[in-house]
């Protein structure tokens, strides 16, 4: 009981915090940024690998958290509302800075999909590997296998086709196999 | 599956993941949000003084409006009253003067008719016995041709002037009031040919009562932009106080 007494507790103390924050608290401001900021920095990094320009996407996501906190309809999450911020945030910079390039053939996909070696990696490790990707690939990698995206979402936001964004996928798997294989190896060689 | 699972795993792995942020993260982002509020109260500010401002405007356009219109009024009624003086003026003395001359006229008509009657009437009154005479020598006029081609022209003429003469014993004060009522109605109907001639369509009266009736609906537009305006002020003060 305890711990759903804790989530109810945290939800309502959210609530509250968010209730200020549109009155525009900074205290209640800087009580959710101070709740959400860490993990926003890491779902930016995702995305970015330098770390000094995760934290400006993440600034500039915060700053619309708190412009337009009015727009958040209390139907789902705020983290997930705050996510999908950051999200935008970092595709946007992305195409700014126009590192993130699609080939647009589309890959005439396998029925299998490279399989990734069940393994025990440190999120470090991981982090390398995704940001090994090219951005295309990483961005539709992360997209779907750690946002969670559908693939016609992904296109919808990213103004692709479905099709290239299954292609890319796939690309982003093999790659990645490639890669963690390599660190397989590597790491079992130090060991 | 092996693949779900693995990226499953790569998915709790990362979502679990917390970086620490800068330490002065939060006072950069206070900076931008303070800077942005301050931009959001002046454009604000700038809004309200915007519609004071055109509150204003609005008020003196349609207070020097409403002026001009009280000016233009008291223009037009003073030409619509001094116009016929001026124009009626002379028109009246005119046709006093000319109904004077006509009277005089006639009157003058009258003393000549007088004149010209009295001898007659003096010539019949004072002698019957010519007028008799006057009688023979019509009747002998008659009869002797020759004397009528000989003297047809002077005969002619003293029987038409006789018989103007005895017409104008018939003439009475009624008579001559009838005449004088023709001659003025005579007159009358010259002086409004004269007038009708003399009108001359005048564009700025046009234009004035165009405009009179234009900014009748001005004016009620400007009403209606000076309701918006409070409305707008209204809703805006309250939003505002609440």
């Amino acid at each position: 009981m305890k711990p759903l007494l804790k989530v109810i507790q945290l939800h309502k103390n959210q609530e509250y915090l968010i209730k200020k924050a549109l009155k525009n608290s900074r205290d209640a401001q800087q009580a959710l940024y101070t709740m959400f900021a860490p993990k926003m920095l890491s779902h930016c990094r995702y995305y970015i690998n330098d770390m000094h320009h995760a934290e400006e996407v993440m600034h500039n996501g915060f700053f619309k958290v708190f412009t337009q906190l009015q727009s958040f309809q209390h139907q789902g999450s705020f983290e997930g509302w705050v996510r999908k911020i950051m999200t935008r945030e970092a595709i946007s910079y992305l195409r700014q800075k126009k590192q993130m390039v699609f080939t647009e053939t589309e890959h005439a996909l396998s029925e299998e999909s490279p399989v990734l070696a069940d393994s025990q990696l440190s999120v470090e490790i991981i982090q390398n590997a995704i940001d090994g990707l090219p951005e295309g690939y990483k961005t539709v990698f992360v997209m779907y296998a750690i946002e969670g995206y559908k693939h016609h979402e992904i296109a919808s936001e990213l103004q692709i086709s479905v099709g290239t964004s299954k292609s890319q996928l796939f690309k982003a798997r093999q790659l990645l196999q490639q890669q963690l294989e390599e660190l397989n190896a590597t790491h079992y060689g130090t060991k | 599956m092996v693949q779900n699972k693995f990226e499953n795993s790569m998915r709790e792995q990362l979502e679990a993941r917390k970086l620490p942020t800068p330490q002065n993260g939060w006072h950069e982002l206070q900076g931008r949000l303070d800077k942005h509020d301050t931009q959001k109260k002046y454009k604000k500010w700038l809004m309200y003084v915007g519609i004071a401002a055109s509150v204003v405007g609005v008020a003196l356009v349609s207070f020097f409006m409403f002026k001009s219109n009280t000016t233009h009024h008291i223009v037009t009624d003073v030409q619509s009253v001094e116009n016929p003086k001026v124009e009626q003026m002379p028109t009246t003395s005119k046709m006093k003067v000319e109904e004077l001359n006509t009277v005089e006229n006639i009157k003058g008509n009258r003393s000549l008719v007088v004149t010209e009657t009295k001898p007659k009437e003096h010539i019949e009154v004072a002698n019957p016995a010519q007028n008799k005479i006057a009688k023979d020598k019509k009747v002998l006029q008659n009869t002797t041709a020759e004397n009528l081609e000989a003297n047809g022209i002077a005969s002619g003429n003293t029987i038409v002037s006789e018989a103007s003469f005895q017409e104008s014993e018939q003439i009475t004060d009624a008579y001559l009031e009838d005449l004088l009522e023709e001659a003025n109605q005579d007159l009358q109907i010259q002086q409004q040919g004269i007038k009708r001639a003399k009108q001359t369509v005048n564009a700025e009266v046009l234009l004035e009562g165009v405009e009179n009736d234009i900014e009748h609906s001005f004016r009620e537009k400007v009403f209606d932009v000076v309701k918006k305006g409070f409305g707008k002020v209204k809703t805006a003060v309250v939003e505002r106080n609440k």
